[in-house]
């Protein structure tokens, strides 16, 4: 059997994934097998340098590696590039396009299929808000705007008495 | 030695240490390497307390800058938190009176559920691992995605954000070269191993540790049956390789052992790499039961503790600390 990559030297390495039922089989020249990072058992890669080279576009891609940065959180693709860390919840739907296909060659698969979480009580999602209302608040009065913080001040409090209720 | 190392813990032959870990972030906040040093990372911390430390509950809470130099190896070394834990200064932890369970905070996520059990036990660290989980859930509102699973730092561990690890103890299997092919074939299974100790693939004290690599698109069950099929068929064969050892080579393997144990009795100094090994093979002969000698998780406990970040007095030198090495084997060993 001739390697299925390079269709040239024969093929020493038989690989067979299966992921959710969907079987991918793999016959490979040991060179060829050697840019495969799946098949490398001792995978002693940083995640850093993985999405580095992952995101290796050179020239071929400047306006991604330029493109906005997350609403949220101010981090860019490039910064992504350099740590292999994204910055905060939403990056997953600001870089989706850019993040499926890294995910895909990582996991092999998608979709989530595992726990759902319960989130939180009523409780907790309420003392977030008032945490989150307090940030804005403090916020507020540091830039002098009082008028701003006071009416936050009221919201915190309304919320608070709802605790009690 | 580490309070979390337990007696007759299951298979402790050949597995050390079951490890899970739950990567957990809160909705709508930043991960810890943005927000070190302001009022959301408290508020990370704060959720944490809130969940774990009420009444009726032994959990302890502990900020990273408030430990000694010492403590922060022992813990690192003792595999109670990470390393990239330790180094900073902003994170924190809770922990159980044993050190079986630690919730890391501010770590590369906001939280790190850990369960650590002794010997081979995925099923136990688990439950465990997923009661925190529950603790926390109740107080935090977790970054959660319908298609991506929990959201997390790293996009390798999106998903379930679990990590089953499994601390192997291999010596059967590097003598006899098995290990080789073994290793080789554990990545078709969606599986990984690394040395525990010891620079890139160098493995001192044949410990490996065997941790599932895909985290998205597989269930928390399918994760840990699928790591658990890998980790008995290669418990199973490094003890069919012990066992062929003392067979064919029976005089040899037992002239090794018993010059081992020689040296941990009685060496004056002696560095890292040679004391794992020779507490490597002794551990092999108790199982084989070739050799009296100290229990399995005294042996495991032992290994840890002789470490060099646990030994590194004031002004000590590497050589003084050889010599403080082979006074604690010494000590230790009967």
């Amino acid at each position: 059997m001739v390697c299925s990559e390079c269709g040239k030297r024969p093929a020493t390495m038989h690989y067979v994934q299966t992921v959710n039922g969907v079987t991918t089989e793999k016959h490979l020249c040991s060179e060829c097998a050697a840019k495969h990072q799946e098949l490398n058992s001792l995978n002693l890669f940083s995640a850093g340098d993985f999405f580095k080279s992952f995101f290796d576009f050179g020239e071929q891609m400047p306006a991604v590696m330029g493109g906005p940065a997350c609403k949220t959180c101010g981090l860019t693709l490039g910064d992504f590039r350099e740590t292999g860390l994204l910055g905060c919840p939403d990056c997953y739907s600001s870089f989706r396009d850019a993040i499926i296909p890294v995910l895909r060659s990582t996991h092999g698969n998608v979709q989530h299929v595992g726990d759902t979480p319960e989130n939180g009580s009523e409780e907790s999602k309420r003392r977030r808000e008032i945490e989150e209302l307090k940030a804005k608040m403090q916020k507020a009065i540091q830039e002098e705007n009082f008028e701003e913080a006071a009416k936050l001040r009221d919201e915190i409090n309304a919320k608070k008495g709802e605790e009690k209720e | 030695m580490a309070l979390w190392l337990k007696e007759n813990a299951l298979d402790s032959d050949v597995a050390i240490s079951t490890r899970v870990r739950l990567a957990r972030n809160l909705a709508g906040i930043p991960f810890p390497h943005r927000i070190a040093g302001t009022q959301r990372a408290e508020q990370v911390k704060e959720t944490a307390k809130r969940a774990f430390l009420r009444d009726g509950m032994d959990f302890s809470y502990q900020e990273i800058r408030g430990l000694s130099p010492i403590n922060k190896t022992r813990l690192v070394e003792q595999h109670i938190i990470s390393r990239e834990l330790a180094s900073g200064n902003e994170g924190a932890m809770i922990l159980s009176p044993d050190e079986s369970i630690c919730v890391m905070i501010g770590e590369e996520d906001h939280y790190r559920l850990q369960c650590l059990r002794s010997g081979y036990d995925v099923d136990t660290a688990m439950k465990m691992a997923f009661e925190l989980d529950k603790m926390l859930n109740k107080e935090a509102e977790y970054a959660f995605d319908p298609e991506l699973g929990y959201l997390t730092s790293c996009p390798t561990n999106v998903g379930t954000g679990m990590r089953v690890s499994v601390m192997l103890h291999l010596p059967g299997l590097t003598l006899s070269g098995g290990i080789r092919g073994i290793l080789s074939a554990l990545g078709n299974f969606g599986v990984t191993a690394r040395g525990c100790y010891g620079e890139g693939s160098e493995a001192a004290g044949d410990i490996y540790q065997i941790s599932n690599q895909v985290t998205l698109g597989v269930s928390e069950k399918d994760i840990a049956k699928n790591l658990k099929t890998v980790v008995s068929q290669i418990i199973k064969k490094e003890r069919e390789a012990r066992n062929a050892l003392l067979h064919n080579q029976g005089a040899e393997v037992k002239d090794r052992i018993w010059r081992s144990y020689g040296l941990l009795k009685y060496a004056w100094k002696m560095d890292t790499s040679e004391a794992l090994s020779c507490i490597s093979l002794v551990n092999m002969g108790v199982g084989l039961g070739i050799i009296e000698a100290n229990t399995s998780d005294e042996l495991y406990g032992l290994m840890m503790d002789i470490m060099p970040g646990m030994l590194s007095g004031e002004g000590r030198t590497a050589q003084d600390r050889d010599v403080v090495r082979a006074r604690m084997i010494r000590n230790t060993i009967h």
